[in-house]
């Protein structure tokens, strides 16, 4: 197939020519040898390929912004009981992410270390505006327990996982 | 492979960014990420069986191709992922981007669609060059599973071989030297197409023709291919523009420096060089006159001396102790404008990633190549230039309804005595 128009050589399939919409002629290419290499037919709807997509780490950054606010407005059933419950589940979220082999992409011996300094902010705001910290003081315990585990069962990924993040 | 033996390429779960990632990476927007795509047509269909085990094991080979970009405190870096890459059936646009965020899977894709193979891999993983070594050593590895000899040759790297330091190590600081200050993208006005870009409708067109025919053509100028290529580029700009340009229009040429500077690298190494010409307003330009005022301009700047000074210069400003201890947010603004600067820079792209070089016995089975960049948010048009086994194709990626560039620079080929076999993805 060719078209004459353009001067071009087309594919044998080819009805119309692509540069300029006219039909196709039955002439011999000057080209041989050219393999035809069809694409898919572009369907009305995109079929999107769902890849597998991680949580998002900005749960974990919601979580704990929640927790610093139930303290900061004083309600005392949210800041002795919610807020170190929220954050226990994190840490034991987390704590098993660093386990599996995919869960070094969530970064959570990071994200745990983290954790710790977060909890120890509000232990100290606890003691400060409501002088007991005791639930929040436990989560800490926990979550500081959980980082250490963590390193012990992987020290290699733990690391690496530092060194990653904190690359200069 | 061996994740103590220190003297293979890779054995840390995670890697720094390159010289060129390092902008790539900082430049991503949700949803999209620099995509280059390069694929073989071959003479018979892709048997996806055989296909699927070679990727699993070329995925070993080259251990930096599969990871995925993860930002840091300071940096971003690439974290090696142990998912399996899955060989998938083509049914999407062509050089969709790549998702390099929130996902587990390698940051590229190995599609097949009767006999076409294609390679699409984020640009931060690798450049042209690095994406034919991938493509050629994963075919050549597919046909040693259907039972042929493959004999060795260097372009084609062994599924039992360790990847070497070499491979994988970062090209740009191993060939920099220091004492090179760091410099900055000049803000010259170009011209740029302003027309609105169509989302998920990359249509690419390819131009098929002998590289014989393309070299006689190009002699009669006394230019390379690459410079003949740009001249009927700018010179499709100039006579299809709405308006006499009275800008410059410059064109993007990325140069291998891997032949350059003798490295086997797979991760990125090219040096983005450029081809600037002026119109003056003037659209009663002849070729010749273009092909006159461009000639030699690659070459002037393709010197080994020119460009460790350019690459030592972009490591330079990489490394700078200044730059280090700044947060990556912060880096990431700065990134971001660089990024800006550098495209706005520019009018379009011609990407010649050259002759793909293979054993024979794999040569035989490919028909011809393709190369292409994919949807980009700041450039509709650009062209990707590829050669195997004596057969040229230019490709022509364009994310709007419009088909006058191409037909202009087809037809001039045509018109230039290079006979032309045109095909499209529409
Ligand atoms: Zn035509």
């Amino acid at each position: 197939m060719r078209c004459s128009n353009c001067n071009v050589d087309l594919g044998e399939s080819q009805t119309t020519c692509p540069l300029c919409g006219a039909p196709a002629e039955n002439i011999p290419p000057v080209l041989n040898g050219i393999k035809e290499a069809p694409y898919p037919e572009k369907t009305e709807k995109l079929l999107k390929r769902k890849e597998r997509i991680l949580p998002n780490k900005w749960v974990l950054r919601v979580a704990a912004a929640l927790c610093l606010l139930f303290c900061i407005l004083g309600n005392s059933l949210l800041y002795s009981l919610l807020s170190p419950m929220i954050l226990l589940g994190v840490a034991i979220y987390l704590f098993i992410c660093g386990l599996k082999e995919k869960g070094e992409l969530l970064h959570s011996a990071v994200a745990l270390i983290a954790q710790v300094g977060i909890e120890l902010l509000l232990v100290l705001i606890c003691l400060i505006f409501f002088h007991n910290a005791n639930t929040t003081l436990f989560v800490m315990i926990v979550t500081l327990a959980l980082t250490v585990i963590l390193y012990a069962i992987r020290p290699e990924r733990f690391t690496a996982q530092m060194k990653a993040l904190l690359r200069m | 492979m061996n994740e103590k033996n220190t003297t293979t390429g890779m054995c840390e779960p995670w890697f720094p960014v390159d010289n060129a990632a390092n902008l790539y990476c900082g430049n991503r927007r949700p949803g999209w990420a620099r995509t280059l795509r390069l694929s073989f047509v071959l003479n018979e269909p892709v048997k996806p069986e055989e296909m699927q085990q070679a990727l699993c094991d070329m995925s070993r080979r080259f251990p930096t191709f599969c990871a995925i970009v993860k930002s840091g405190l300071f940096w971003n870096y690439f974290e090696r992922t142990a998912v399996q890459p899955k060989l998938q059936k083509e049914i999407d646009v062509p050089g969709r981007s790549i998702n390099t965020g929130r996902t587990m899977q390698p940051n590229f894709r190995v599609l097949y669609y009767k006999n076409r193979i294609t390679l699409e891999v984020f640009h931060g993983i690798t450049d042209g060059g690095g994406s034919i070594r991938f493509l050629t050593s994963l075919v050549a590895r597919y046909y040693e599973l259907l039972g042929e000899t493959v004999s060795d040759a260097p372009h084609a790297l062994r599924a039992d071989d360790e990847p070497t330091q070499e491979e994988t190590c970062d090209p740009f600081i191993k060939n920099s030297t220091a004492g090179v200050k760091a410099k900055n993208y000049s803000e010259v006005s170009v011209y740029h197409i302003k027309e609105p870009l169509l989302k998920d409708n990359m249509r690419v067109t390819h131009g098929i023709c002998r590289v014989e025919d393309l070299k006689q053509a190009a002699s009669a100028y006394a230019l390379t291919v690459t410079e003949y290529l740009t001249a009927i580029l700018i010179f499709t700009y100039i006579q299809t523009a709405p308006q006499p340009i009275d800008q410059a229009i410059s064109v993007s040429i990325p140069l291998d420096l891997r032949r350059r500077f003798g490295t086997e690298s797979v991760r990125n190494f090219c040096y983005m060089s450029d081809i600037t010409f002026h119109p003056q307003g003037r659209r009663d330009l002849t070729f010749a006159e273009i092909s006159e005022g461009i000639a030699g301009m690659v070459q002037e700047k393709a010197t080994v001396d020119y460009l460790s000074q350019e690459i030592s210069a972009n490591v330079r400003a990489q490394q700078s102790p200044l730059l280090r201890p700044i947060p990556y947010p912060l880096k990431h603004l700065f990134l971001k404008n660089t990024y800006r600067k550098n495209q706005c820079s520019f009018t379009t792209f011609l990407s010649n990633v050259g002759e793909v070089l293979a054993p024979p016995e794999v040569l035989r089975h490919i028909n011809r190549a393709e190369f292409t960049l994919g949807e980009t948010p700041y450039n509709p048009f650009g062209v990707g230039v590829v050669s195997v086994g004596g057969l040229l194709t230019v490709t022509f990626n364009d994310c709007r309804d419009d088909m006058e560039k191409q037909r202009f620079f087809l037809r001039f080929l045509a018109s230039q005595g290079v006979p032309v076999h045109v095909e499209t993805n529409r």
